[in-house]
């Protein structure tokens, strides 16, 4: 035999106290903002996990990716320049991408002759399924995920279509929101680029 | 002040009280759009098309407890003068009231124990 | 005369206002309780969400369904909405202050609160939809269910103080509070759980269940219609947790630090509060558990609550207040173990399932 709703009491307990420790551990998270805002609450812990996004935002992982983005070589603030564009319109973005979605048209020099650069790069953000696979087959590091996220706007067609101005941000840019790939890439850069430079000292030695 | 002021009182409470509700709905009459259509006119079924009339019978277990219903709440009406004047009356009132709720009591067993308290 | 008028605008003007606020006082407790924040955007704290919701709900199309009995359907509304002020008026708010001091006072609360169940039954009826139709009988079953052991257990007040008139029922509270007396306490607690059934709050939600039955019995009301459902339901909800406060928690009586009226105002919100606290905690029920609770625990209990009251009354001293406790305690155990513990043996039809599945396993 056994006495029924003793459970039922047992439950109010509980969310009693849930009630009173969203209240009380609330007040000591309040003082300690910062940390609030970059560690997401762990599920053992009481309180009011809730953030408040527009103020306060948590920190996004780094491998958190939206929209491709074109990297030129530069600072922030910075213009893109042809001279600085990575971008060589080789068009393997454009091929891999699985909703189609990238659209290039390859410069030209002043003589009419096709050069490795792009003139035109559009992405229908809409279309985009923000799979990274661009990113992944480009041999240039030139197209990359970005993490914006907020892209809400009250018109959506012509402001929909990224072109190269919109697409295009510095490596400044990128170091800053992805630090350990950035570091990565670049260590590997420069193992190439010694190989490359022992490789024509030796040629050099050789000839 | 006069006791059967109370029900003049009551009989202009309904008569304002009917205000609240219906002052809302009116305005919402000239605030709101109406665009009615045929399908958003159509009762609501989950989006899929309706099937059959609504107004059907339903199930006889309802008449069952409405049954059970009806005998308690008369009980309970023939409780509540005895309980204003229980004291007063003291045990013999306690024995005539004992009688009339034991039977009662009898029934409600009898009830359970033929499984009219069952729902299936 | 403009006495009248006084008492008619201020219960018209605060009931609506309480409601208000109650809505959003729900809506921030159930928050807290599943560790969120709840509504803080409009206004300080989110004060000003029930006046955004008002209009919001106002600027809303009010769709009418083709084939609906129209006069029920517009009906319902009003209906529902008008017994549920009602309820203030026999309320006492002090000393006095009390808009119809009837004689009858429980039970005109009692007859008014249970008209609502009729204007339920139209708005099912009316809207001439399954769902609603389906939640208003459930709703009907269920207020006729939990009527019986609410109106028997709020026999017993009258018992002790030989008055139904609530004025009179605060005032014999003076040397103690009911809900420290055996007979008192099960009151108390049979009214707190059959007023939730009456007023279709979690744990008894079952004709609005909106896992199954989408919305119940106000599936076709949209607009203002469907705010005065929900104003129906809080104010009943307020109404109840007054009601409870005043027959067993003393009403306005209280230490003279605040006025009466605030007394009776922080009593019925603690019991909103345990109300809300409720909804927060537990699952609803099944519709054989909600009757098989009403008629198989409730109605036991309520009957010998009656018969408890009875024994303190007449046995003076600790003997009666024991055997109170008694009456009360040891139904509740026979009760709950006579309706809930498993049988020793499956139901039939269950058994015959069970062998046709063995059956199959062995053909096989």
């Amino acid at each position: 035999m056994r006495i029924y709703g003793l459970e039922l009491i047992r439950g109010l307990g509980i969310t009693l106290w849930h009630f009173v420790a969203s209240y009380t551990v609330g007040i000591r998270r309040t003082f300690a903002h910062r940390v609030r805002t970059q560690v997401r609450q762990r599920p053992s812990e009481n309180g009011v996990f809730t953030v408040q996004y527009p103020e306060e935002r948590l920190a996004v992982p780094e491998r958190f990716r939206v929209l491709p983005v074109l990297i030129f070589d530069g600072k922030e603030n910075e213009k893109w320049k042809q001279a600085t564009e990575r971008c060589t319109a080789c068009g393997i973005c454009a091929k891999v991408c699985p909703p189609q979605c990238i659209w290039i048209v390859q410069g030209k020099s002043p003589e009419g002759k096709p050069i490795p650069k792009a003139s035109e790069f559009y992405i229908d953000v809409d279309v985009c399924m923000n799979c990274g696979l661009c990113a992944e087959f480009c041999p240039f590091d030139a197209i990359k995920m970005d993490q914006t996220f907020e892209l809400g706007s009250d018109e959506r067609r012509a402001s929909h279509i990224f072109d190269i101005d919109k697409l295009h941000v510095s490596t400044d840019y990128y170091a800053r929101t992805h630090p350990k790939a950035w570091a990565e890439e670049e260590a590997k850069r420069k193992a190439e680029a010694d190989k490359k430079a022992a490789a024509a000292a030796a040629g050099k030695a050789q000839g | 002040m006069n006791y059967n002021l109370n029900y003049l009182f009551l009989g202009l409470f309904f008569l304002a009280a009917l205000v609240v509700p219906l002052l809302p709905i009116v305005l919402a009459r000239f605030v709101a759009p109406k665009k009615p259509g045929r399908v958003k006119n159509s009762p609501y079924e989950c989006g899929t098309e309706g099937e059959g009339d609504a107004w059907v019978q339903f199930r006889i277990q309802y008449y069952l407890f409405a049954i059970l219903f009806v005998v308690f709440d008369v009980e309970a009406l023939f409780l509540f003068p005895w309980a204003v004047v229980f004291k007063e009356m003291g045990l013999q009132g306690l024995a005539a009231m004992g009688v009339f709720l034991g039977v009662l009591a009898v029934g409600l067993v009898y009830a359970w124990q033929a499984g009219a308290l069952e729902w299936e | 005369m403009f006495n009248m008028i006084l008492k008619i605008g201020v219960i018209l003007a605060l009931a609506p206002v309480g409601m208000m606020y109650l809505t959003w006082a729900e809506r921030k407790v159930i928050a807290r309780i599943q560790d969120r924040v709840g509504p803080n955007r409009v206004g300080l704290y989110g004060l000003l969400q029930p006046l955004a919701d008002g209009i919001k709900m106002l600027t809303k199309e009010d769709l009418v369904p083709e084939g609906a009995d129209r006069l029920c359907h517009f009906l319902a509304p009003i209906l529902i909405v008008v017994p549920a002020l009602f309820l203030f008026t026999v309320l006492p708010f002090g000393p006095g202050l009390v808009a119809a001091p009837l004689t009858t006072g429980i039970l005109f609360f009692v007859a008014i609160g249970s008209t609502q169940t009729l204007a339920i039954f139209m708005a099912g009826w009316g809207s001439r939809n399954k769902f609603s139709l389906l939640g208003a009988v459930r709703n009907a079953a269920q207020l006729i269910a939990y009527e019986v052991p609410l109106v028997l257990s709020l026999a017993v007040v009258p018992m002790v103080v030989g008055s139904l008139n609530l004025t009179e029922i605060v005032e014999a509270q003076r040397a103690g509070i009911f809900l420290f007396t055996p007979w008192g306490l099960t009151g108390f607690l049979l009214i707190l759980i059959t007023g939730l059934a009456e007023v279709n709050r979690t744990p008894f939600d079952l004709p609005e269940a909106e896992s199954e039955i989408v919305a119940g019995f106000h599936t076709e009301y949209s607009g203002m219609k469907f705010a005065l459902f929900y104003m129906a339901e809080f104010l009943s909800t307020l109404a109840i947790s007054a009601l409870g406060a005043t027959l067993f928690m003393g009403g306005w009586l209280g230490p003279e630090i605040i006025p009466g009226w605030l007394w009776v105002a922080l009593k019925t919100f603690l019991l909103v509060f345990v109300m809300i606290w409720i909804r927060g905690t537990w699952p609803r029920f099944r519709i054989d558990q909600l009757m098989g609770l009403a008629w198989k625990v409730l109605l036991p209990l309520s009957l010998a609550n009656l018969a408890g009251t009875a024994a303190w009354v007449l046995i003076p001293g600790w003997q009666g207040t024991l055997l109170s406790l008694g009456l009360s305690l040891g139904t509740f155990l026979v009760t709950t173990q006579l309706w809930l513990a498993p049988r020793p043996h499956l139901p039939r039809q269950w058994v015959k399932s069970l062998d046709e599945e063995v059956n199959i396993w062995e053909s096989k």
